[in-house]
């Protein structure tokens, strides 16, 4: 039969649906059971209070409520009693419990009893000390019974969760197949209803043809109401325990979704608003607020307000006591009428939920480890009843509820949230800030540029690499400062592009950049390609390397020098180790570098200069530089060769030195050359003169007579070949003078002399000469001029002069004038003679040179004389300098320090 | 009247200062080369002595030190004749005891004075080392 399996797993969801039953009526219990355990706490406390004020010798009032407050504890023990018989564990307890009672009573309490009844005052604060220990012990018992009940209650609870979850799913198997009974039955009942109504047809055919009615037809009647009771009543009941489900199920969920967000969220407002919603929803009510209760201000304040026409309610002030929600804040447990203007609890106080025309109400305070948090109340204008169903749903979001409450208090006492929020603002503001500072103040260009190529940011140092003025650039086509493209296709758009940006490892190139006056400079570009979640830009990084670039030119060229040169290029370290050596180096030393290099000094000098290099540092040291110094090295094969050394000191950026490095050149060819040079001047000059002395020694022995008499005639021809003889003995002399002092040889003594004495032995000299020749000579000399110099040198000088001036002055007169302007000595050597024309004068003092002038040329001279006076001079640290104009005579002034 | 030994290599200004001296009334002895005016200045010992510079053998300077090291000669006045006029040359000369030292070409005259000047002197006390007559 179809009915068999039918009716069996309808018995299933039946038994499932018990079962559920029973575990919330257990859990229920439980919630009874630590309910009046509380109720007691508060009896206990009145007890208390009533004891202190009668241990104080307050009044018999006192003694009364300690009385009422004792009948109340025995009755809630004995209720709790008949509440828990099969619970052999929390009745010894209670017995226990009561037992205390009894005791406290006949003991501690009857002793206060009797100190009042005698008119007398307690014993000090000893019975009333006694008598608040025993409630303590009381209320102690009771504290355990409550939390072993809260246990159980807890442990219920879930049981009748678990109840609840497999009744769904027995209920959704057993639908299904009560469906498909339903189906089956139909069709079985429709078999045995269709065949009495074809018989109560047939009966009724019957009595229409005239047949008489027969007890088939009540029996027929009775069938048919009893299985249409019967399946109306299934029908109900399948319908009945769908809706429960289904209302089930929205509990379950909201309280998983609540549990989610409490975990989540941490702004309280926005979860208990939440939590007002679903509170509104599953309870199908008018109106829902959450109220939290402020233990210090002692009153509940409305935060979560949800329904029609509630405005009145947003500042509702719930006292404990006052009002029907003040009520269940007081008493600690749900509060719930259908019109509570009828209920026995309203006391006639005008509520402000009342005047919103709420009828039905429903309040469940919320209470956290004994503590009262906070109100949950829903109302309905109707008078719709609240069921039990609806209190359990308030009670269950009660809890998250005072969670959320009493976290955000936490977190407001803490003053954690605010300071969270300005730590972690302050610190993205900061770092930014860094970030930002960091970008301006690179000297690298920042670039960020979009996938179409245009610059998005960029640094200050960017700008000014470029030549652009402040944010000229954004906006801009990086093309137009960077013409090569910078970066080949970015990677393609389906790369997984991962959480947060991403970026590339950078490229790093060498390539032109163009300025925005046109010019390119070479820089170094670093490009990363930065992912973000949606898109994808690229950091380019420019840096400038004009100077590296040169700088790499500049070593490269000398190194190219240094290999090159035909000089030996010797870098020294401080202490003089060799710590350079170049090809020259080692063409003129014979040394390979390995085998030179870190070697001293030492081994390059020949003995006698191995101070040499002590004595060089000691020079640079104090600023010198030495260039061309000459001296003699000594090779690897201990040959003997002539150098020119320059040296110069090494430093770093802060002028500190690093070592030395000297230039060293060959000059042991030039030596020689010059050595012989010395030697063949020496050899013409005393050839020629040999030569030269013959000659004039016998023109001289013929002119004086000595071979014989001389006609007028001869001598004036002797006396003109006797004067060349002299010029051309000059003339050698005035060679080996420029040759010497070209040659830095000349050797100017600095012997203390009187200048007026020297100028007064060429005036001597020349005094004669001048006057036979009819020219004045004027002489303004002092009596002393002292000084320091070559005695010789010096009338060599200005005999030269005031030759000059007598040869070249046909009239007039010639003269020396000196004297001290200050400090140096200025000599002038005058006169009025042919003087020397402006285009001659720039030449005046270049060797060999002679004027065009026929007046000047016939005068004769070596045209050396001028050079080799003023180089004489120059050697005393003087000058000399000329100042005249054709036909107007010269003056040759003379400074000598 | 005095006896002067003349060192002079060139025959021809040999010949010339010879003729000039002797017309002046002195007597000439003379030395064709550095050995040979040693000799002669030990053997003939001469009053003056005129010391060219460049000569074979032995050169003037050479003669001049070998005189002045040797104690009978050593008080002997030396002019010195030298076609080298640079001073290095002069120095020279003077630091290793000459008296006077002239340059070629010279005056014949001016020779003369100084001859005469240089035996004056020496006729006089010598200065320095030069011991008294």
């Amino acid at each position: 039969m179809v009915l068999v399996p039918a009716a069996a797993l309808g018995l299933g969801a039946y038994a499932s649906v018990e079962g559920e039953r029973d575990a919330a009526r257990e859990a229920r219990h439980s919630l009874e059971v630590v309910r009046a355990a509380e109720r007691l706490d508060a009896d206990l406390a009145d007890a208390r209070a009533g004891v202190a004020a009668a241990g104080g010798g307050e009044d018999r009032a006192a003694l009364d409520a300690v009385a009422r407050a004792h009948a109340r504890l025995a009755d809630g023990l004995a209720t709790l009693e008949r509440r828990i018989p099969d619970d052999p564990e929390q009745a010894r307890r209670l017995a226990g419990a009561r037992e205390r009672l009894a005791a406290w009573w006949t003991g501690p309490a009857a002793a206060l009893r009797r100190a009042a009844a005698d008119g007398r005052r307690p014993e000090g604060p000893g019975h009333a000390r006694e008598a608040t220990a025993g409630l303590d012990g009381l209320r102690l018992e009771i504290g355990r019974l409550v939390e072993t009940e809260t246990r159980r209650l807890e442990a219920r609870t879930r049981a009748h969760q678990a109840a609840q979850r497999r009744t769904r799913l027995v209920l959704l198997a057993g639908s299904g197949v009560v469906l498909a009974a339903g189906v089956c039955a139909s069709l079985v009942l429709g078999r045995r209803v269709v065949g009495p109504l074809l018989a109560l047809t047939r009966q009724a055919d019957r009595l229409a043809d005239g047949g008489g009615a027969g007890p088939a037809a009540g029996q027929s009647g009775d069938e048919v109401r009893r299985l249409e009771a019967a399946f109306s009543r299934m029908v109900t009941e399948v319908h009945q325990r769908e809706s429960d489900l289904d209302r089930s199920r929205r509990e379950a969920e909201t309280f998983v979704e609540i549990q989610r967000d409490l975990a989540e969220t941490l702004e309280p407002t926005i979860l208990l608003q939440k939590i007002a919603r679903h509170a509104r929803l599953l309870t199908r009510s008018d109106l829902v607020f959450i109220a939290p209760f402020d233990p210090h201000a002692g009153v509940a304040r409305v935060v979560a307000l949800l329904g029609e026409r509630t405005a009145a309610l947003r500042h509702l002030r719930i006292e404990p006591g006052r009002g029907l929600a003040g009520w269940a804040l007081r008493e600690r447990q749900p509060f719930r009428t259908e019109n509570y203007l009828d209920d026995p609890r309203f006391h006639g106080t005008m509520d402000p939920v009342l005047a919103e025309g709420v009828a039905a109400h429903l309040a469940v305070p919320m209470i956290l480890e004994q503590a009262v948090i906070g109100l949950i109340v829903v109302g309905n204008r109707s008078a719709t009843a609240f069921t039990e169903r609806d209190e359990a749903v308030l009670g269950r979001l009660a809890v998250p509820a005072a969670l959320a409450i009493r976290s955000a208090r936490l977190v407001s006492e803490l003053g954690l949230e605010r300071d969270l929020l300005a730590v972690r603002s302050r610190e993205r503001v900061r770092s930014e800030a860094q970030l930002r500072g960091i970008l301006q103040a690179a000297s690298d260009g920042v670039f960020t540029v979009d996938p179409q190529g245009h610059i998005t940011s960029v640094n200050r140092a960017g700008h000014v690499m470029f030549g652009y003025g402040p944010q000229e650039l954004l906006a801009r086509d990086l093309a137009l400062i960077v013409p090569e493209p910078v970066e080949p296709a970015p990677d393609p758009p389906d790369t997984p592009a991962g959480i947060g940006p991403r970026a590339t490892g950078p490229r790093r190139r060498e390539i032109q950049g163009v300025r925005r006056d046109g010019t390119r400079f070479p820089i170094e570009l670093s490009v990363s390609v930065v992912k973000t979640e949606h898109d994808h830009f690229l950091a380019v990084i420019v840096r400038d390397i004009t100077e590296r670039k040169q700088a790499f030119e500049t070593r490269f060229q000398l190194a190219a020098i240094v290999d090159s040169t035909d000089d030996a290029i010797i870098g020294w370290s401080p202490d003089l180790a060799i710590a350079s050596w170049n090809p020259g180096a080692e063409r003129l030393y014979g040394y390979a570098a390995p085998e030179i290099l870190g070697q001293p000094f030492t081994r390059l000098a020949p003995p006698d200069r191995q101070a040499e290099g002590s004595r060089f540092v000691d020079r640079l040291r104090r600023g010198e530089h030495l260039a061309n110094y000459e001296t003699v090295r000594r090779t690897r094969d201990g040959r003997l060769i002539d150098v020119s050394l320059t040296i110069s000191a090494t430093r770093d950026e802060g002028g500190r030195v690093t070592g030395y490095s000297t230039i060293e050149r060959d000059i042991t060819e030039r030596k020689a050359i010059e050595r012989l040079k010395d030697e063949f001047i020496a050899t013409v000059s005393h050839e020629l003169r040999t030569p030269l002395t013959a000659i004039r020694g016998h023109l001289e022995l013929v002119l004086d007579g000595e071979a014989g008499p001389v006609s007028a005639l001869q001598r004036e021809f002797l006396t003109i070949a006797g004067q060349n003889t002299d010029r051309l003995g000059a003339l050698i002399n005035d060679l080996l003078d420029v040759e010497s002092f070209e040659a830095g040889k000349m050797q100017i003594r600095q012997d203390p002399l009187d200048l007026a004495d020297v100028l007064r032995e060429v005036a001597a000299t020349f005094r004669r000469e001048a006057e036979r020749r009819g020219l004045a000579f004027r002489e303004a000399i002092p009596d002393r001029l002292v000084t320091v110099g070559d005695r010789d040198r010096l009338i060599q000088v200005f005999a030269n002069l005031v030759s000059n001036a007598i040869k070249y002055t046909p009239r007039g007169e010639v003269g020396i004038t000196a004297g001290r302007a200050g400090g140096p000595i200025e000599v002038v050597v005058h006169d009025t003679g042919v003087g020397i024309a402006a285009e001659d004068q720039p030449y005046l003092f270049t060797r060999f040179y002679r004027s065009a002038d026929p007046a000047v040329r016939d005068a004769g001279g070596t045209g050396l004389g001028l050079v080799i006076a003023r180089a004489i001079v120059e050697r005393h640290g003087g000058t000399m300098n000329v100042d005249s104009q054709k036909g107007a005579g010269s003056r040759f002034r003379v400074v000598l320090p | 009247m005095a006896k002067i030994l003349l060192a002079e290599d060139e025959k021809q200004i040999g010949d010339m200062v010879a003729f000039k001296l002797t017309n002046s009334g002195h007597q000439v002895v003379r030395a064709r080369d550095g050995e040979e005016a040693l000799v002669l200045a030990a053997t003939e010992r001469p009053d003056l002595m005129l010391l060219d510079v460049m000569m074979p053998a032995l050169n003037g300077f050479e003669v001049l030190a070998r005189i002045k090291a040797d104690p009978a000669l050593a008080a002997v006045p030396v002019i010195m004749l030298t076609a080298k006029g640079r001073e290095r040359d002069v120095l020279t000369g003077l630091q290793a005891g000459a008296v006077d030292y002239v340059v070629k070409p010279f005056s014949l005259k001016e020779l003369t004075a100084r001859i005469d000047a240089a035996l004056r002197k020496g006729a006089a006390p010598g200065p320095g080392s030069s011991p008294p007559r």
